[in-house]
């Protein structure tokens, strides 16, 4: 039986705004929004957050060290670097650090409300995260010029292995997500 | 004006086969080597190596990092917990579009 995540989640054809702890955020047409937060060590998880739903991001998570620290409270220098996963945008490698990202039940047909029975489904990433832009060296020097995307992206590969369907319905602008097993 | 459709140059260089991509870190190389056998035996499972020439395959990551962390009381930073699944070789392009 299928387990529900996202449930006839609501995407916009005009710019939306959503507010996140103190932050007013604009939500470009088309996005689709979820609500994550950030798994450490296996088991801690952050506040939550919104992400852009981006099946065409190459890599599983990314998000800025700003919006990390102040959306999920976690400094990026207290993940450790993930040995061995050597992904680059625009020409620079892009460290990447451990970490999960827990994945929130909407309420049934809305965007900005989570489901306050449903559980929330980890998405145990075998990349982690990529965490850059502000400016900030992550990595080698060439990761300064970075540029993070304006909202948190969660890629097509963070759905890997949580054995997902997900359904677009693009006439009613809703989105479904089921577990398929556990 | 009509727009001219340009046909996709064809492909010049052959994918790396799988388990072929070298990598500088020891595990992560020791993985790529041993995938193809995974991917026979263990496909959809996640695999874990330490430091210390320790391999350990669960059916998920949490078991094996909690294994990691509680019962062989290692630093994060000493092992490598990968999704055995096919490998797709070293990036070319950018990991996403910005917007």
């Amino acid at each position: 039986m299928p387990i529900p995540i996202l449930r006839g989640l609501p995407y916009f054809t005009t710019p939306t705004r959503m507010t996140v702890g103190d932050d007013v955020v604009t939500v470009n047409p088309f996005q689709i929004v979820v609500w994550v937060a950030v798994a450490t060590k296996g088991r801690e998880r952050s506040a939550r957050f919104p992400a852009v739903l981006d099946t065409g991001c190459g890599t599983s998570f990314i998000i800025s060290p700003s919006m990390l620290s102040k959306w999920a409270g976690i400094n990026w220098r207290s993940l450790v670097f993930e040995r061995g996963i050597e992904r680059r945008h625009a020409g620079i490698i892009v460290p990447h650090r451990r970490a999960d990202i827990w994945l929130l039940p909407n309420q049934y047909d809305c965007r900005d409300e989570i489901d306050p029975i449903l559980p929330p489904t980890l998405l145990e990433l075998q990349d982690g995260i990529a965490v850059f832009g502000d400016g900030e060296q992550v990595g080698n020097a060439d990761t300064k010029k970075l540029v993070a995307p304006r909202l948190p992206l969660l890629g097509l590969r963070a759905l890997a292995s949580a054995n997902l369907a997900l359904k677009i319905d693009s006439q009613n602008r809703r989105v479904w997500l089921d577990q398929l097993s556990a | 004006m009509i727009p001219t459709i340009h046909e996709t140059p064809p492909v010049t260089q052959t994918p790396p086969p799988i388990g072929s991509v070298p990598s500088a870190d020891p595990l992560t190389a020791r993985y790529l080597a041993e995938l193809p056998a995974l991917l026979e035996s263990d496909y959809g499972k996640w695999i874990v190596y330490t430091d210390d020439g320790l391999r350990k395959i669960a059916k998920t990551k949490t078991e094996l990092y909690l294994y990691c962390l509680d019962v062989l009381k290692l630093k994060e930073e000493h092992f490598i917990l990968r999704y055995i699944e096919p490998d797709p070789g070293p990036d070319v392009e950018s990991m996403y579009l910005y917007r």
